[in-house]
């Protein structure tokens, strides 16, 4: 037997393709750019630059592909849903991976050692829990798995504790003036990244759809 | 004699049949509004065969409930169940229990015919009677003893507005309701229909035979109506499910390999927005996305 809709699955099995491209990118580039921003050395921020153009390309083709889905196959039910997800989350890539450039780019202004230990430290941390929080964002998605987002809300709670710790410690006065003002935006980068990943990971449990009943029969 | 005997029937059933304005014995549900029909797990036969099972689900009233499925799942046979249709065909039996506004629809006591009075059907086909457009509309209410022409021009006129096919025939009462168009021909069965004030209207396809615009014009017509109507309809067109029905039933059907027969199942009753959103059954998921093979 012909499997029915070959041609909307394919273009929905190639929708899916990208968004995972578009994943990818911003959970690869995540641990790169906080390492780019500790050590002062921004040899990485060319390659994310580049990036950049990628996903400025990528995003409304994207977009296009869904809007075309959306209008000639009808789509119901899990295929709406996907499509639907599909145009919420790709701006919120787009955007956290703005931030992750961002974050990349202070390399240019602060050398590693203009940062104190306390500050590093605590920036470490947000950015080894930023990517854990991404990689998780990703692999909720690939799966369709609607328990990441409870688990992602509790590790969002450690985020915000973090970024409190760092608030404070640059408010202490420690550093010079600019180097503190650019490390309350970056505090501010790793916040929002977080919050990214928790907003896809609330995305999956529409997109995997309500728990089922048993069929009968 | 025969318009006599239909007078009597008319007498009798009334008192067999609740009055329309005050369903007294029908559930109500604070949820759901009033139910029109009941129908618990019931089987329809013909002859030995079980053309479909397990039906278990409630029509409401001013709503408009859609039936969908494949060929063969008996969403129509259950449709002409609603109003007795199947009686007319030898060997049709019913199983279980339907009841109309809490009155068990296949009592001994019900008769069919007043049955049909209040629970109207228009077919896939568009079936005019070989008369003028105005007898066409007139003579429901001519059966039912309604002499007055003052009263048959208003009654006449009412239901083709209704229809929404007035503005296209008030010039033409007196031509043959066989000279006009498909889509047409189906809003004069429709205001045939409900030129004798039925209480609920049965759809079997009816826009299967016709363009996009007359079946816009069935659908806005199908809204129009639902405040004053409650309306059964059954569809091969998904779309027109989803634009038209507050809530839907999919059907489907069971095979049984060693008899080789099919049995038509409901397999999932709910909200529209629910059956075609969030299907909960695998099979209906299948069916609605357009994965069956």
């Amino acid at each position: 037997m012909v499997e029915p809709r070959q041609e909307f699955e394919r273009d929905l099995e190639a929708i899916e393709a990208k968004v995972i491209e578009l994943f990818a990118m911003v959970a690869e580039d995540l641990p790169g750019a906080t390492q780019a921003l500790l050590t002062g050395n921004n040899d990485v921020l060319q390659a994310l630059t580049e990036r950049e153009q990628l996903i400025n390309a990528l995003y409304p083709e994207i977009e296009e592909l869904v809007n075309r889905e959306i209008l000639l196959q009808a789509p119901v039910a899990s295929d709406l849903r996907f499509l639907l997800s599909v145009l919420r989350i790709v701006p919120e890539l787009e955007r956290s991976h703005d931030l992750v450039v961002q974050i990349a780019s202070r390399a240019n202004h602060i050398l590693g050692e203009d940062l104190s230990p306390r500050t590093r430290g605590i920036v470490e941390r947000m950015g080894a829990l930023a990517s854990e929080m991404w990689r998780q964002s990703v692999d909720s998605w690939y799966q369709r798995d609607r328990s990441a987002a409870l688990a992602l809300e509790e590790r969002d709670d450690e985020m915000d504790e973090l970024h409190a710790s760092l608030v404070a410690e640059l408010a202490s006065g420690r550093m010079a003036l600019p180097v503190t003002m650019e490390m309350t935006l970056v505090a501010r980068f790793y916040e929002r990244l977080a919050d990214h990943a928790v907003n896809i990971a609330r995305r999956v449990v529409y997109l995997a759809g309500p728990v089922k009943e048993k069929p009968a029969g | 004699m025969e318009e006599q005997q239909d007078q009597l029937n008319v007498q009798q059933d009334e008192e067999i049949l609740p009055k329309l304005a005050v369903p007294d014995t029908a559930p109500r549900d604070k949820f759901n509004g009033t139910a029109v029909f009941d129908v618990q797990n019931t089987s329809i036969y013909y002859g030995s065969f079980r053309a479909v099972t397990d039906v278990s689900l409630t029509v409401y009233e001013n709503e408009i409930t859609a039936f969908i499925g494949p060929s063969g799942c008996g969403k129509t046979t259950v449709l002409r169940s609603l109003n007795r249709m199947n009686d007319l065909i030898t060997g049709a039996r019913v199983e279980g229990d339907i009841r109309y506004r809490g009155v068990p629809l296949y009592g001994k006591d019900v008769s069919p015919i007043a049955v049909r009075r209040r629970i109207g059907m228009v077919f896939q086909k568009a079936n005019p009677f070989p008369k003028s457009v105005y007898d066409n509309v007139a003579y429901g209410p001519r059966i039912n003893g309604i002499r007055n022409k003052g009263k048959l021009d208003e009654i006449v006129e009412r239901s083709l507005k209704q229809a929404a096919l007035w503005d296209e025939v008030k010039d033409r009462l007196n031509k043959s309701g066989l000279g006009l168009s498909g889509g047409q021909a189906q809003r004069l069965c429709i205001a045939r229909t409900l030129a004798v004030e039925p209480d609920v209207v049965l759809m079997d396809e009816p826009c299967s035979a016709l363009d996009p615009i007359a079946t816009g014009r069935i659908e806005d017509l199908m809204h129009e109506i639902k405040s004053r109507y409650t309306i059964v309809i059954v569809t091969h067109n998904m779309q027109q499910a989803t634009r038209v029905s507050d809530r839907t039933a999919f059907y489907s059907v069971l095979r049984d390999e060693k008899s080789d027969t099919r049995t038509g199942v409901l397999v999932e009753y709910g909200q529209t927005a629910q059956i075609f959103g969030d299907p909960q059954d695998s099979r209906t998921q299948a069916y609605v996305t357009g994965r069956v093979g």
